[in-house]
């Protein structure tokens, strides 16, 4: 998530620019190989292993035939797959529905907020920044908790029914989505030359068209990697929307957070691998398609 | 004079067109998110926090006519609640080692090795992006009483009955930890970058080690952004829930899992209310006494 806040940081420099060091450097660095270039080499190679063991011992079993996943397993199979619950279906629609809602929203409110924070520098811009930027630091357990209270309040008062509804639940993603498409936007924005637009005024353009016609395509990658952080927040978020759902329509990882809370089944391994491939692989291509300097903003 | 110099022939059509830039339209954009936060974010927080001051009076039903503190002088009083509150600052502190000790070199390596950064931040990227779901079916199956980590120990004969590690603290730990590792990695890389790899040259050319170097020239250089990364890891701790109760079991009873224990199966609003409004006092210290450290001169050499 913070790869989205600093996401844009080097959005000016096109990816494959890092500098590299001359060869000689390179050669009397690793001449000189101490103890302490061992040992750090060594625990980034033990933190590399930590990152994906899990993972590949999580995909492993779910093709494992025993009914409760252990490994080594004693055989394997693709009958977890094909016994998938069509409610998992339905939950991974709803979820997909709420990310892309979530996405619409943070952009409509994110994409103007982060343009304006990046040319206004008078009194309070530092203030107004940090206070779109907070909701960042709250912890999700406390947001989930009091919009939970707040919607209740909501339809007690006002009789309008957020809980348990994709629009109510998307608000509430949209709140922790925002820091991050503020913070993907507004560097970039900072980068943008104004020269085009003063062309455009030049030329007679209105605001409003050059607004549309010049600053917004110039952002266009930004946005769209904000964009994609804000669907995957909401794709991905559990303790927030745990407080949210109602019992009929459950999202994906709620729904395999409570099933994982009753037991480890082979389903459930099935169902995350499914979901943990074709997030990799939406990933992985927007890598290729942004750079992987974009998307990881290093 | 500055003025009439600029006023050339293009000087002029340049302040002319400024002069159409909507300077305060700018600032305006900023309002529909600002009203938005509040509405949805600030004005929820607050009501929240207001039930933490009123009185349960049975299961769901809080009475918000009652302005007390007997929630807090429960929490602050009963031991049961202090203890958690101390595990619950241990789950963050273990959190923040396990981060540093494993995030700080593997970012070190990709800031430093031209031909390993693209691939070692693939996976620190995509790992990031897995859902946490998946993460803890793979330690599940990891780190339970006969799997492979418990087996490896027994084969290498450290230890004879299995190790205690899933429905643990430990599990939790490095649940966790696995789950922020690639976001606290993604902050230190470019701090890392910042860092002239000639200071380190020179502190070698100087006649120091290069652990003299890296303890003494790069750390303290990346203080900034060390002190983030562990306010990230501190923050996300105090904030998560899944994965601790996914496998920490019962031994891991920490503030925000009593929340929600509060809230789906007590319905005590009012104590969860509390509870929450303690958690973020305890983040909000730890984040001010964490920027005041920032903000102190450098360790000298």
């Amino acid at each position: 998530m913070s790869a989205a806040a600093s996401a844009p940081a080097a959005s000016e420099e096109r990816p494959g620019t890092a500098p590299a060091a001359p060869p000689s450097r390179i050669r009397r660095r690793t001449a000189n190989l101490s103890v302490a270039d061992i040992g750090l080499w060594g625990i980034a190679g033990i933190a590399v292993i930590f990152l994906l063991l899990p993972i590949f011992f999580a995909l492993i079993s779910a093709f494992g035939v025993n009914r409760f996943p252990t490994f080594p397993p004693d055989g394997l199979t693709l009958k977890w797959f094909t016994t998938i619950d069509s409610s998992y279906v339905a939950a991974a629609k709803t979820s997909l529905t709420l990310g892309l809602v979530t996405a619409a929203i943070s952009t409509l409110l994110g994409v103007p907020a982060g343009i304006a924070l990046a040319r206004w520098h008078g009194r309070g811009a530092a203030f107004v920044s940090a206070l779109v930027r907070s909701p960042m630091q709250l912890p999700y357990i406390v947001i989930g908790v009091a919009s939970l209270q707040f919607y209740i309040l909501v339809a007690r008062e006002l009789d309008i029914t957020l809980l348990g509804t994709i629009g109510g639940i998307a608000l509430v993603h949209a709140v922790i989505a925002t820091p991050y498409m503020v913070g993907a936007v507004a560097p970039a924005a900072t980068g943008l030359s104004r020269d085009l637009e003063l062309a455009a005024y030049g030329l007679g353009a209105s605001r409003i068209r050059t607004f549309f016609t010049v600053t917004l395509p110039a952002l266009r990658s930004a946005i769209f990697a904000g964009a994609v952080f804000s669907f995957l927040i909401s794709f991905d978020d559990i303790p927030v929307t745990l407080f949210l759902v109602g019992s009929e329509r459950q999202t994906l990882p709620v729904k395999l957070f409570f099933g994982a809370e009753f037991s480890f089944t082979p389903q459930l391994f099935a169902v995350a691998a499914t979901v943990t491939v074709i997030t990799s692989v939406v990933l992985l291509a927007l890598t290729r398609v942004l750079g992987l300097k974009r998307i990881s903003g290093v | 004079m500055t003025a009439l110099s600029a006023s050339g022939p293009t000087g002029a059509r340049d302040t002319e067109a400024r002069r159409h830039l909507p300077r305060l339209t700018w600032r305006s954009l900023v309002i529909p998110l600002v009203a938005f936060q509040f509405l949805l974010c600030f004005a929820p927080q607050l009501y929240f926090y207001r039930l933490g001051l009123a009185e349960n009076v049975s299961p769901g039903v809080v009475d918000t006519s009652v302005l007390t503190f007997e929630n807090f002088r429960e929490i602050f009083s009963d031991p049961f609640y202090r203890s958690v509150i101390l595990k619950t600052l241990q789950f963050g502190a273990m959190m923040v080692v396990v981060c540093g000790v494993l995030g700080f070199p593997l970012a070190y390596v990709i800031s430093r090795s031209d031909r390993l950064r693209a691939p070692l931040l693939l996976i620190v990227l995509v790992t990031s992006f897995m859902s946490v779901i998946v993460k803890v079916l793979g330690w599940r199956i990891l780190l339970g009483d006969s799997g492979p980590i418990n087996d490896v120990l027994r084969f290498l004969h450290l230890t004879d009955d299995p190790l205690r590690l899933v429905n643990s603290m430990t599990g939790a730990v490095i649940g966790t930890a696995h789950a922020v590792l690639p976001f606290v990695v993604l902050l230190l890389v470019p701090v890392i970058d910042q860092v002239p790899r000639q200071l380190e040259h020179a502190a070698a050319g100087l006649g120091a080690s290069r652990a003299r170097a890296l303890v003494n020239v790069v750390v303290p250089e990346c203080r900034a952004g060390l002190i983030g990364g562990a306010l990230i890891t501190f923050a996300y701790a105090m904030g998560s829930f899944t994965t601790p109760s996914l496998l920490g079991g019962k031994s891991t009873l920490i503030l925000p899992i009593l929340i929600r224990q509060q809230v789906t199966t007590t319905v005590d609003y009012a104590l969860a209310a509390a509870l929450s409004l303690t958690l973020m006092v305890i983040v909000l210290i730890v984040t001010i006494i964490a920027l005041r450290l920032t903000r102190t001169t450098r360790v000298s050499v």
